[in-house]
C-alpha cells in the first residue's frame, strides 16, 4: 500500500449521478491505507450517505447548495465526512441503527421493507459514525479504523 | 440499464452488464425485474457477475421483485462476489435469495 495525500476533499453537487465519481475517487484514497476490503466498505458506507443527504435533504426542500466530503488519515484510523446544509442522516435515527436493524424473517418475506436499511449499513460497515455540527454545517463523521 | 437474457427451458437467465447496481439505476433494475415477473417469467436467474458495487437501493429493488415473485416461482441470485457478496450478507439476503456460485450452477438446480 502507497502513502496517501494528507487530505482528499471533493464536492458534488444534489444529484444521484455525482455520487458514483465521489464515491471511487474515496475508495482509490481509502484503498492505500486501508486494502481493498476496508476500503469497498468506506465506499458502500459514503454511497449509502451521500445518497441519504441528497433523496432526504431535497425531498425536504430545505438542502441547498453543493455537498463536501473530505478524507484525511487520523492516527491509526481513515476519517470521513460529508458535510451538508442539512442533517446528513435524520437526527437522532443513528444510534437506532444496528444489526437488529437488518433482522429478516425468511417466513416472510412479503413483509420485507424495501427500504430503510441505508443507516445500518453505514454502521455496521465502520467503527465510529457521528453526526456533529460545526459553522452552521452538518457533518457525519464515519471513522475506519487501520489494521496491522 | 445494461443487461442481456436468454431463455434456458422455463429459466430466464438476465445478465446484468452494469459495473454498478445503486440509487441512480435501481428503479431500472425494479422495473425490469417486475416486468418478467409480469409478464410470465417465475423462474428468473439474475446473473450478478459483472456486478462490482452495490449498494441498499438496488437491494431494495431485488427485494420488490422477490416480494412481486412471491410464491409464484424462484429469483435467483448468482456470481455475487466482493463487495456484491458481502452486502447480501451483511443485510441478511443470502437467507432470502437462493445464492449460486455462478449462473451456470444456478440454471442447473432451477432446471431440475
Amino acid at each position: 500500500m502507497s502513502a496517501s495525500p494528507e487530505v482528499l476533499s471533493l464536492t458534488l453537487d444534489r444529484d444521484l449521478k455525482a455520487v458514483s465519481s465521489v464515491a471511487l475517487a474515496v475508495e482509490a484514497y481509502a484503498a492505500a491505507v486501508l486494502g481493498k476490503d476496508g476500503a469497498a466498505e468506506v465506499e458502500l458506507a459514503l454511497v449509502e450517505a451521500l445518497t441519504n443527504a441528497i433523496k432526504h435533504g431535497s425531498s425536504r426542500g430545505r438542502a441547498t447548495g453543493q455537498i463536501t466530503v473530505n478524507a484525511r488519515v487520523d492516527g491509526r484510523a481513515l476519517v470521513t465526512e460529508v458535510v451538508d446544509t442539512v442533517p446528513v442522516v435524520p437526527e437522532g435515527l443513528l444510534e437506532k441503527a444496528g444489526t437488529h436493524r437488518l433482522d429478516v424473517n425468511i417466513y416472510d418475506i412479503a413483509s420485507l421493507e424495501e427500504g430503510g436499511r441505508g443507516l445500518s449499513i453505514i454502521v455496521l460497515s465502520m467503527d465510529e459514525v457521528t453526526l456533529h455540527t460545526a459553522n452552521d454545517r452538518y457533518i457525519l463523521s464515519m471513522v475506519k479504523y487501520i489494521e496491522g | 440499464m445494461k443487461f442481456s437474457q436468454e431463455r434456458r427451458g422455463t429459466v430466464l437467465l438476465l445478465e446484468i452488464g452494469e459495473a454498478r447496481l445503486e440509487a441512480i439505476n435501481a428503479p431500472e433494475l425494479r422495473e425490469l425485474l417486475i416486468g418478467r415477473i409480469e409478464n410470465g417469467d417465475h423462474q428468473i436467474v439474475l446473473d450478478l457477475k459483472l456486478v462490482n458495487f452495490m449498494d441498499s437501493s438496488a437491494l431494495g429493488a431485488l427485494i420488490g421483485a422477490i416480494k412481486k415473485m412471491g410464491p409464484l416461482g424462484t429469483l435467483a441470485l448468482a456470481g455475487a462476489t466482493g463487495p456484491v457478496l458481502q452486502l447480501l450478507k451483511l443485510t441478511r439476503m443470502d437467507k432470502v435469495f437462493p445464492l449460486y456460485a455462478s449462473a451456470a450452477a444456478a440454471l442447473t438446480k432451477l432446471e431440475e
